[in-house]
């Protein structure tokens, strides 16, 4: 029985790609929740799965070229195998999406507004002026200056920060219950990322939906989320409240990705970096996919190499999961922290 | 040359690209002040970092210094040598002394030659170590922590992380004193992206080589740079040692940037830094604002900012003391004002961390 | 907007009056004899020759006659035949030397014709090569896919004049499946009806290259950042295809087509040939048997006319498709 505040409940999700090579496992048995009025970031790397479970949530791969499996159920209704119509009522009024690169995401030849427009005239019986109206109106609580003025533009005339705005507009014109934010910062500038995060965190709070920003930034994690899932080769390793799990990680790659970032409010000795590099999506490694990098998998014995470690709560605090053998991991990395 | 003149000198540098554009019916000439009079100068064995946002002319000035672009104006000196305008066939020996590292590791390479030729081409061109360039070749991949095997390879069958290394290979090459890096790691993932920095601190320290790292995040450059140049529309803004710049920046714009850029520390408990937000976009190049042009983000903004440009002068430092043999602080803003919690106070006891 | 038109025309006018000299040299410096081409099976005598060469002014510098021809584009020419003071009236593009017609009359008789067999063929085209390519896109990798490509390719890679006849033969001549071509004095219906079967053909063929262009352009298309923006905002699919989809895939088909539909209406010899339409392919070709060269100079003056002024109409058509053509 759900809490009411989830409105996205994702189980055991896989997604697979069949390629002339091989089939290739973009994601893999991934669980999580998202819940109003919070957010939650999906933390990884090239190669993580993290785009991909984002785009799955709305349907957005293709069914031929695709298999997925699992449920993910958003405000109750199954994804997973839905119909086209199922899937085109549910997006952009219980879920939206901002992708990341604005220019390309946005229609070159169509002007700005009516793409705004467009989006509440797919789900709304009204005219072209009142959807026009809301475009102006969404254009202007994002913070675009001389809305009227700027709908009938089009994305090649708006700076990058505008262009994101303009999309976040998009997304949110419906009011989504839930708004998923696909790397919403990492083509732009400091200065312009800054304002975007805040305007994202100030329209969550006042529309009260959940907000997922997939990111590869931790430290924007570290200052804008409320709840962490950290994902690595297609799986999920790590899951909790974003201060704790970065603060005090059970899980040797959240640790390892902590230390080799390096921060503008400290001098460090040297940066740790992780050995290796990501693995291939094709071949993964036998038994857990991050052993041949990780600093703890010598000392363990052959399990990490034969036994790929299941998903289950975190020992020792509340409210996390991790995928890892270690048995008593916050603590064993605290000390290895410490000795290092 | 006595050891304290400096490696690397420039002065007034501007680069200009002028272009013609349809106003209507007439042809008109428009001018992008990529970099629009910038002086530094780097020491051997120091690093400077170079940050900016897009439009501010970085990019522009590592080519610059690398000579790959001409400059419009203003001088570039190396060892005491004028080389601004100099030709081709002259910028040979300049060319063993300085060389760059590209941002894309994945069209830096070309990638119908073999990593081994990559390689060899440089000794080839400069005539070095004739007779034994394969184990040349041997040795420059193992200073970067690739194997002898790899010279065989095209850069395809290697990862981002991988050819990187093997730009820098190629750049260590002809042996030089001064590295140009332009923006080494943002194309790369970040766990890779501490590798490569490492494995550029490491062979700073060996070779003793000077730098140039023109980056965009604060952290790689606080991390690796000694000195701190921050760039605005094609102006320097501010340029200090690094500390400075870091706890006791001076210029709103490096204010601005240090507190817009995500701190991971703020989990270990560091105390929150001042919050300040610029309004409104980037200006473009092409059209900067008279006098100042940061004035028109600029939440201190007076008259006196529209009229006159702030010249780049010197003060004294303010935060922490200098290194010594550290240069002057400066900076070009009509009131300028240090703010010291623009950036996250580390948690008290912190002391570097442990390696 | 504005600017960017009169700067096209500019531009146009420029190509035009190039072609103009370029022709003019071509033909009447080049080695060809006009008043050898007016006497058929070479009956004149030499003094006759002269007369003729004195008649059409090619015996004046030739500077002085195209400044005469050039004129007679505006306003007008006279020329004198044996005695008689034959009016051109503007546009002139000469007299023919054999028919003696001025050649304006003789291009813009056939031109009815042309046009119409122009327009059946791209409308043919149109809506079959473009629908092709846009349902293959769409299915691509398919059983469907596979079969109309891979038909398409057979087909274009049979000559045409094979395929033509073909088809004449047995959908007009043998089975009658269609009616034969018939000339537009003998009745308005019977003329359209007639050009059924060649704007069939021809669109056909012209079909299977625009549903690659179409198919590849589609799938290019499909794959962009704003396409699955635009399936994110929960549109219909059908949506999504057409109004923003085939609206960015559009633009080379769109420059083609103005290639195409310029050589359409420049005649198109062996449909004319072979369905029997009298058109301005035709009179083309048989000009150049005959070294007619006014005619000859006529058409191709006429067909870089079309090229430009329908070039011209892409360009325009094309920033109305990319609004960031037209703000540059």
């Amino acid at each position: 029985m759900t809490p009411a505040d989830v409105v996205l409940e994702v189980t055991d999700l896989s997604v697979a790609f069949p390629t002339e090579d091989g089939v290739v496992r973009a994601v893999s048995g991934l669980s999580y929740q998202a819940r109003l009025g919070r957010t939650l970031a999906i933390v990884g790397e090239s190669g993580s799965g993290k785009s991909v479970a984002g785009m799955a949530v709305l349907g957005l791969h293709d069914p031929r070229r695709t298999r997925t499996t699992g449920s993910i159920r958003l405000e109750g209704e199954e994804v997973v195998g839905a119909s086209e119509w199922t899937l085109q009522a549910l997006r952009s009024t219980t879920a939206a999406m901002v992708f990341q690169d604005p220019m390309s995401s946005l229609h070159p030849f169509h002007r700005v507004g009516r793409q705004v427009a467009e989006a509440y005239l797919a789900h709304h019986s009204v005219s072209k002026a009142v959807a026009h109206q809301r475009a102006v109106e969404m254009l202007d609580r994002v913070g675009i200056p001389n809305p009227h003025r700027r709908a009938n533009q089009f994305p090649h005339e708006f700076s990058g920060g505008m262009r994101q705005r303009a999309m976040i507009a998009l997304g949110l014109v419906n009011n989504p219950r839930l708004l998923i934010a696909d790397e919403p910062t990492t083509a732009l500038d400091v200065t312009v990322q800054a304002q975007i995060l805040d305007l994202l965190g100030d329209l969550r709070r006042e529309f009260g939906s959940a907000v997922i920003l997939i990111t590869h930034d931790l430290a924007v994690v570290a200052e804008t989320a409320d709840d962490l899932l950290v994902m690595y080769a297609g799986r999920a390793v790590e899951q909790g409240p974003a201060r704790e799990v970065l603060s005090r990680p059970s899980h040797p790659y959240t640790e390892a990705l902590l230390r080799s970032i390096p921060s503008p409010s400290e001098d460090a000795a040297q940066l740790r970096p992780i050995r290796g590099a990501p693995p291939s999506l094709l071949t993964p490694p036998p038994g857990c996919s991050f052993h041949p990098r990780c600093a703890f998998s010598d000392g363990m014995g052959a399990v990490c190499r034969t036994d790929a470690p299941a998903w289950r709560p975190t020992p020792g605090v509340v409210n996390r999961h991790l995928r890892c053998h270690l048995a008593d991991p916050v603590a064993a990395i605290e000390i290895a922290g410490g000795a290092r | 040359m006595s050891e304290t003149s400096p490696l690397l000198r420039v002065t007034g540098l501007v680069r200009h690209f002028p272009f013609r554009e349809m106003q209507g019916l007439r042809m008109t000439t428009a001018t992008v002040k990529a970099v629009d009079g910038i002086d530094f100068s780097v020491r051997a064995g120091r690093t400077l970092g170079i940050v900016g946002e897009s439009g501010c002319g970085k990019s522009t000035t590592a080519r610059l210094l690398t000579r790959l672009d001409e400059p419009t104006g203003g001088r570039i000196e190396f060892r005491g040598r004028d080389i601004s305008h100099v030709g081709e066939s002259q910028l040979r020996s300049f060319r063993r002394d300085v060389q760059m590292v590209f941002q894309d590791p994945y069209s830096s390479l070309n990638p119908r030659h073999t990593v081994g030729s990559i390689l060899r081409t440089p000794l080839r061109v400069h005539g070095l170590h004739p007779g034994r360039e394969k184990a040349r070749v041997r040795e420059l991949l193992e200073l970067v922590g690739l194997g002898p095997e790899h010279a065989n390879r095209y850069p395809s069958e290697f990862s981002g992380g991988q050819r990187q290394r093997i730009g820098i290979a190629r750049a260590l090459a002809v042996e030089p004193r001064l590295i140009v890096a332009d923006e080494p790691v943002s194309a790369l993932d970040v766990s890779i992206q501490a590798q490569v920095m490492n494995l550029l601190a490491t062979l700073r320290t060996e070779l003793g080589l000077a730098f140039v790292l023109v980056a965009h995040d604060l952290g790689v450059v606080r991390h690796f740079c000694d000195e701190v140049a921050v760039m605005h529309l094609g102006k320097v803004v501010e340029h200090g040692e690094r500390r400075q710049i870091y706890a006791a920046p001076v210029h709103p714009y490096t204010q601005a940037l240090l507190s817009a850029a995500p701190d991971i520390n703020v989990v270990r408990g560091a105390a929150p830094r001042e919050r300040i937000r610029l309004v409104g976009d980037v200006p473009s190049p092409i059209d900067p604002p008279s006098g100042c042009h940061f004035r028109t983000r600029c939440w201190k903004v007076r008259e006196v900012c529209h009229r006159q440009e702030p010249p780049l002068v010197s003060v004294e430092p303010v935060g922490p003391p200098a290194p010594p043999g550290s240069g002057p602080h400066r900076h070009a803003c009509h009131f300028p004002e240090v703010r010291s919690r623009v950036v996250a106070q580390p948690p008290a006891g912190a002391g570097p961390r442990r390696p | 907007m504005l600017t960017y038109v009169l700067r096209r025309v500019a531009l146009g006018l420029t190509v035009l009056l190039a072609t103009l000299v370029a022709a003019f040299l071509l033909f009447f410096a080049g080695p060809a004899d006009p008043a050898q081409a007016m006497c058929p099976e070479q009956r004149c005598s030499a003094e006759r020759l002269v007369e003729i060469r004195a008649n059409l002014g090619l015996d004046r510098p030739l500077a002085v006659q195209f400044s005469e021809y050039f004129g007679g584009l505006f306003v007008g020419r006279d020329f004198a035949f044996a005695g008689d003071v034959v009016h051109c009236s503007a546009p002139c593009l000469g007299m023919s030397f054999l028919t003696k017609r001025p050649v304006s009359e003789e291009i813009f008789s056939r031109f009815p014709a042309t046009v119409l067999l122009a327009l059946g063929t791209v409308i043919v085209f149109l809506t079959v090569g473009v629908s092709v390519g846009v349902i293959t896109a769409r299915a691509r990798g398919t059983v469907l896919d596979r079969l109309l490509i891979g038909g398409s390719q057979v087909f274009g890679a049979i000559p045409y004049y094979v395929i033509a006849l073909v088809f004449a033969l047995y959908l007009t001549r043998i089975h009658g499946i269609l009616p034969q071509s018939v000339p537009l004095s003998q009745g308005l219906l019977g003329f359209l009806a007639g050009l059924i079967a060649p704007c069939l053909l021809l669109g056909l063929v012209y079909s299977a290259g625009y549903a690659r262009y179409t198919r590849s352009s589609m799938i290019e298309a499909l794959s962009t950042d704003f396409v699955r923006t635009a399936r994110s905002k929960g549109l219909p699919e059908v949506s999504v295809l057409r109004s923003h989809a085939l609206r960015a895939a559009i633009g080379p088909v769109v420059t083609i087509l103005g290639l195409d539909v310029a050589a359409l209406l420049s005649g198109t010899l062996v449909t004319e040939k072979i369905f029997e339409i009298d058109g301005i392919g035709k009179l083309s070709i048989d000009a150049l048997g005959r070294d007619d060269l006014p005619v000859i100079m006529g058409t191709v003056l006429v067909t870089a006319f079309l090229v430009v002024t329908l070039n011209l109409v892409v360009d325009v058509a094309y920033s109305f498709i990319d609004p960031r053509v037209r703000l540059s």
